[in-house]
C-alpha cells in the first residue's frame, strides 16, 4: 500500500499509479543485482517508481503542474516504511470511523475517493461552493485521523470490538 | 466482565507491535495548508497554489510530513471496503445554511465536514422545516389532488421499481423491492435513489426524500424531492404536478424539484415541456433544452426563468439512464448539454453519451464484442457475433478526442459500470457506422459522420504499433458478470469510439 500511495502522490491518478506499480513489479523480477535487504529493495522501488511517474507526467504534458523535483527526493525519503500490520489494523479502524459519519460526510468521501471525481466535481454533484468540498475535506481528514487514533488507544487498552 | 476474545487480542498484539502509529498527529491549524495539498493531489491546484506548496514543503519537515500522511489516508480510504459507505444517501436539497448549521436529520452519527451546533438550533430548524412541509402537505390535498393511503403491488401496474440503489423507504413501503409492480399511491422514500417504469416506457427517477404520487401512467404528483423524467415519443402529454407548477411533457427528458418550503423548479435536458402556474392559471410557458424555471410559495412573481440548473440532477439523470457508476477519466454527460459527440474534445476525459433506450432490434445486430476478457488485439474484427432479433436494447457512445490532432504517446484509463448486462461492445469503424442510425441521437448520424469525418473516417479502436510502451495501447475489458467496461484508449491524432450496447429488457 505504501508504495502505490508514494506514486499516486506523484501522479495524483490511482489507476495510473497501479499500472506503475506493475511496472515496478515486473522490473524488480527482471533485476539482475541482488538486493541486500528490505530496505534496499524498498529504496530501490520507490527511486524506480519515482522515475517512472514523473517520465509519464512530463510525457503527458510537458508543463505539467508537478512539486519540484527535490521537494519529491524529499518525500521519498522521508516516506515512513511500510508496515503491514500496523496498515491492516488502521484500516479496519478507518472503517469504523467512516461507517460513523453522516450520510452527507460519506458521500462526499465515495465521490472523491471511490469514485475517483476531483473537489469541483464533488462540489458541483452535491452543489455546493468548491471551497466548501474542500474545506470539508480538511476536516474529515483531520477528524478521521482523530477517530482512528481514538479507536487504536482504546484497541491498545483492550476496550474495544 | 467482557474477555478479550481470539482476535481482539490479535488486534491488540498488532498494535503494540506498532506504537510507532500513533506518534504522529496532525497539530491544530493546519487545515488550510491541508487544503492546499488537497487541491494539488486531485489536480486543481494552480501555478500559484503549487508555488507556495513548493516553499512550504521545501521549508518545512512538518509540513512535508503532513503531506505525506494525506497522501497515506487518502490511498487507505481507497482500500477501505466499499460497504462502509454504502448505507445510506445524503438528503442534498437541504439549504446549504441549514447544512452549515449543522442540520443532517440523523443525531446518531458524527458529522466531521459541518461545524456543530448547539442542539437547540438543530430543533429549531427541524421543527421549521417539518412545518414547512406540512404546509406543503395541506396545500397538497386543498389543490384537489388526493393521496392514496397506503402503496399496494398490485397486478394492474401504474409502475414497476425497475432499480433500486440504497432505497431506505418510509415505513409503510418497508419490503419494497425491485420488480415489484406498484398501483396509484404516494410512494414516499426517505432516502437513497429509486427508478420506476411505467408500462409505456416512461422512466422515472427519484431521489429520497422524496414523495410522488403515482396517479395513473401518464400523471404523477411531485409532493417533495426530486425526480428526473424520460418521456419516450408514444407517451408525449405525460405530466408531473406540484402545489405550484404542473409540467407538461412534449417529447423530452427533464427534472423536477420540490424543496422543504415548497420552492418548485424544473429543467429540461432533452426535448421540451410546457410548464403552467398552478395559482394564476393562463397559458403556459414552453421551456427547451437548457431552460429553468422556479415558482415559489411565498412569491408574487409566479413563474420565473432562472439560470440552468442541471447538477442537482446528475445522480437521478445517471440512474436514469442506467449507469451504475463511472471510475477513472469517465465522465458522463452531464444533463441538459448536447448529446452531439462531434463538437466535444477533451485530453484528459473520456466521456460518455447515453443513445437511444429501449430499442427493439428488428434484425440481428452485429457486434464486435460480447464475452468477457481483455480485448487488446483490434487487428482482424471482421468475426462479428450477433445479438438476436427482438432483443431490447438500450445503447452507450464512449468517445476519448483529444484536442485538435496531435499526436500523443499516452493513454486515459477508466471504467463504467452499468446496471443491465452488457450484450455487445462495437469497436470497429465500418460498426460504428452501421449502428450509427439504430442508435445515435442528434450529431451522431451517419449523415453527420459522412459531412464530418467523411466515409472513410477512423473512429474505431486500433492495435498499437509494436514499438508502443504497452500500457498506452488500446484496450477494453468486460468483467465476467458482464457489467463493467473498463477501457485504456490513446486516440493519438485521431479519436476513439466504443457503442456500448445494453440489456433493456424489463
Amino acid at each position: 500500500m505504501e508504495l502505490t500511495a508514494f506514486i499516486t502522490s506523484i501522479l495524483r491518478d490511482s489507476h495510473m499509479a497501479e499500472d506503475v506499480f506493475q511496472d515496478v513489479c515486473i522490473k524488480a523480477l527482471k533485476q539482475k543485482d541482488p538486493f541486500n535487504d528490505e530496505a534496499h529493495v524498498r529504496r530501490w522501488a520507490r527511486r524506480v517508481a519515482r522515475n517512472r511517474a514523473i517520465d509519464l507526467i512530463r510525457r503527458k504534458d510537458k508543463q505539467a503542474i508537478l512539486l519540484d523535483e527535490e521537494i519529491l527526493e524529499l518525500i521519498e525519503q522521508e516516506w515512513p516504511e511500510d508496515r503491514p500490520q500496523e496498515t491492516h489494523v488502521k484500516i479496519t479502524a478507518l472503517k469504523a470511523c467512516i461507517e460513523k459519519l453522516t450520510p452527507y460526510s460519506k458521500e462526499i468521501i465515495n465521490l472523491r475517493y471511490i469514485e475517483g471525481l476531483g473537489g469541483i466535481e464533488v462540489a458541483e454533484i452535491l452543489n455546493r461552493k468548491v471551497d466548501t468540498i474542500y474545506k470539508a475535506l480538511a476536516r474529515l481528514h483531520v477528524g478521521l485521523r482523530e477517530c482512528i487514533q481514538k479507536r487504536m488507544k482504546k484497541l491498545a487498552k483492550g476496550g474495544i470490538s | 466482565m467482557h474477555s478479550e476474545t481470539y482476535e481482539e487480542a490479535g488486534k491488540r498484539r498488532d498494535l503494540v507491535n506498532t506504537k510507532v502509529f500513533l506518534s504522529f498527529q496532525i497539530p491544530e491549524g493546519e487545515e488550510p495548508f491541508i487544503e492546499l495539498t488537497l487541491r494539488y493531489l486531485d489536480g486543481t491546484a494552480k501555478r500559484e497554489d503549487l508555488k507556495e506548496l513548493n516553499e512550504q514543503l521545501k521549508n518545512s519537515g512538518l509540513k512535508r510530513r503532513i503531506f505525506i500522511e494525506i497522501c497515506r489516508d487518502q490511498q487507505m480510504i481507497r482500500e477501505v471496503p466499499a460497504n462502509a459507505l454504502n448505507d445510506k444517501v445524503t438528503s442534498l436539497w437541504v439549504d446549504e445554511e441549514q447544512q452549515e448549521a449543522g442540520f443532517d436529520g440523523d443525531t446518531d452519527v458524527i458529522d466531521l465536514s459541518a461545524k456543530r451546533q448547539p442542539r437547540s438550533d438543530y430543533r429549531y430548524v427541524a421543527a421549521l422545516v417539518a412545518c414547512l412541509i406540512t404546509i406543503s402537505a395541506a396545500l397538497w390535498v386543498a389543490l384537489g389532488m388526493r393521496d392514496v393511503p397506503s402503496l399496494a403491488r398490485s397486478v394492474s401496474a401504474v409502475a414497476t421499481i425497475s432499480e433500486s440503489r440504497n432505497a431506505e423507504w418510509h415505513e409503510e413501503h418497508i419490503g419494497l423491492n425491485e420488480g415489484d409492480r406498484l398501483s396509484s399511491g404516494v410512494l414516499k422514500l426517505k432516502s437513497g435513489l429509486v427508478r420506476l417504469n411505467t408500462p409505456g416506457g416512461v422512466t422515472m427517477s427519484m431521489e429520497g426524500p422524496a414523495e410522488l404520487n403515482l396517479v395513473s401512467e401518464s400523471l404523477v404528483g411531485l409532493q417533495r424531492g426530486r425526480v428526473v423524467v424520460h418521456v419516450p415519443e408514444s407517451q408525449t402529454g405525460f405530466r408531473v404536478e406540484t402545489d405550484l407548477m404542473n409540467v407538461v411533457d412534449l417529447g423530452t427528458a427533464f427534472g423536477v424539484t420540490v424543496n422543504p418550503a415548497g420552492t418548485t423548479e424544473v429543467s429540461v435536458f432533452d426535448g421540451v415541456v410546457e410548464a403552467f402556474d398552478n395559482r394564476r392559471g393562463g397559458a403556459g410557458k414552453i421551456l427547451k433544452r437548457g431552460n429553468s424555471m422556479r415558482i415559489a410559495p411565498s412569491s408574487s412573481k409566479g413563474l420565473s426563468t432562472i439560470a440552468f440548473r442541471s447538477e442537482p440532477y446528475t445522480r437521478t439523470w445517471r440512474m436514469n439512464t442506467g449507469i451504475a457508476k463511472t471510475q477513472g477519466k469517465v465522465q458522463y454527460l452531464r444533463p441538459g448539454l448536447p448529446i452531439d459527440p462531434y463538437i466535444y474534445e477533451d485530453d484528459e476525459y473520456i466521456i460518455l453519451f447515453p443513445e437511444k433506450t429501449g430499442v427493439v432490434l428488428e434484425n440481428p445486430l452485429n457486434v464486435n464484442y460480447s464475452t468477457s476478457g481483455i480485448h487488446s488485439d483490434f487487428s482482424d474484427l471482421s468475426k462479428t457475433t450477433t445479438i438476436a432479433p427482438q432483443t431490447k436494447v438500450k445503447s452507450f457512445l464512449i468517445q476519448f478526442n483529444p484536442i485538435g490532432e496531435k499526436d500523443r504517446n499516452d493513454a486515459v484509463r477508466g471504467g463504467i459500470t452499468f446496471d443491465r448486462p452488457i450484450l455487445g461492445v462495437i469497436v470497429r469503424t465500418y460498426d460504428l457506422i452501421q449502428t450509427d442510425s439504430i442508435f445515435g441521437i442528434e450529431g451522431n448520424t451517419s449523415r453527420s459522420i459522412n459531412r464530418r469525418l467523411g466515409i472513410s473516417g477512423s473512429r474505431g479502436l486500433e492495435t498499437g504499433a509494436p514499438e508502443d510502451p504497452i500500457d498506452t495501447q488500446d484496450q477494453i475489458v468486460i468483467t465476467p458478470d458482464q457489467r463493467k467496461l473498463s477501457i485504456r484508449l490513446n486516440a493519438g491524432a485521431t479519436l476513439d469510439h466504443i457503442r456500448v450496447i445494453v440489456d433493456d429488457s424489463e
